[in-house]
């Protein structure tokens, strides 16, 4: 089934604006190692004892780049903190999804299958959780059939105490079944490492 | 974040300080030119003007002290303030750009500020 395309790009608030003020700030440190560089020259000759002629040239093109350097870069730090609500958006879409799938299984919904969006990461993770869920439903499924079981051959252990009729077959047998639903129980408990 | 703030109010009060010397480097390297032009105007002339226009570059009889092209440079790179001939020493007082308009005088010998 195809999943209709997310139309809520901010959709994890708090994880997004992380990465988003991440991006930005790692901007800014890439912008400022830039302009060091840039302008470093202009500055040192500025700085040391050059001839005024060749101060006023580097004092030129200090200002034209002055004048024409900050618009771009600040375009470029804009058009970027943009692209990271898209790129931030690609994993914290599936997080949103994965957070909301565990959330309904540990309120006990065991039918969930969490699917992701062609593109989306996290679908290695998505996939091994499917996995984990799948196991989880097995488990509760044997353990209900077992249930059922043991409930009926209880039940009928009543009624044949009640009639005060038990031939020793037929203990023997109600003996086996409730065997059987125990041994089913504990091959999958040994599945399961518990800690002391 | 407060060290982030603290680290560019430094780092722009550098940045300015330096577009500051530049601007100020280019009004000086103007006015160094401008002695070049009153010591054409000397040669032509016999003389320093007595006065200068510095709307169109002009001396008191309107001959011109500077060039077109140079004067449209000066009125970009600084603003004139003052002309002045004192028993044939010239004094041309400029300001240059900068936030804090700094004076810049020029003389036949020296620039000072």
């Amino acid at each position: 089934m195809k999943l209709p395309k997310r139309r809520n790009y901010f959709i994890e608030k708090k994880f997004q604006a992380k990465y988003i003020l991440l991006t930005i700030l790692l901007l800014l440190f890439y912008t400022f190692i830039f302009v060091v560089l840039i302008f470093a020259p202009y500055i040192f000759t500025l700085y040391f004892d050059y001839p005024l002629a060749e101060k006023a040239e580097a004092s030129r093109a200090m200002l034209l780049l002055h004048s024409t350097i900050w618009p771009k870069l600040g375009l470029i730090i804009a058009v970027f903190s943009i692209a990271s609500i898209f790129i931030t958006h690609k994993v914290a879409g599936p997080v949103y999804r994965l957070k909301r799938s565990i959330a309904q299984v540990a309120h006990g919904d065991l039918g969930v299958v969490i699917r992701l969006r062609r593109g989306d990461d996290l679908k290695d993770l998505a996939e091994h959780i499917n996995i984990l869920i799948a196991n989880m439903r097995t488990l509760v499924s044997t353990i209900k059939t077992d249930y059922d079981k043991l409930s009926e051959t209880l039940r009928d252990l009543e009624q044949k105490i009640e009639k005060k009729t038990i031939p020793e077959a037929s203990g023997k047998e109600m003996i086996q079944k409730i065997q059987a639903s125990r041994k089913n129980m504990e091959e999958l408990i040994k599945k399961f490492k518990i800690p002391e | 974040m407060m060290l982030m703030g603290i680290l560019i109010a430094i780092a722009y009060s550098v940045y300015s300080n330096y577009l500051n010397k530049a601007r100020i480097a280019i009004a000086e390297s103007t006015l160094d030119h401008a002695r070049d032009n009153l010591e054409l105007y000397n040669i032509d002339n016999g003389k320093y003007p007595e006065s200068v226009n510095f709307i169109n570059c002009v001396d008191e009889n309107g001959h011109a002290v500077f060039t077109t092209a140079f004067c449209d440079q000066m009125a970009k790179d600084l603003i004139p303030e003052s002309y002045a001939l004192d028993n044939g020493i010239y004094t041309l007082k400029a300001r240059a750009r900068d936030t804090n308009k700094t004076l810049i005088t020029l003389t036949r010998n020296k620039i000072t500020k």
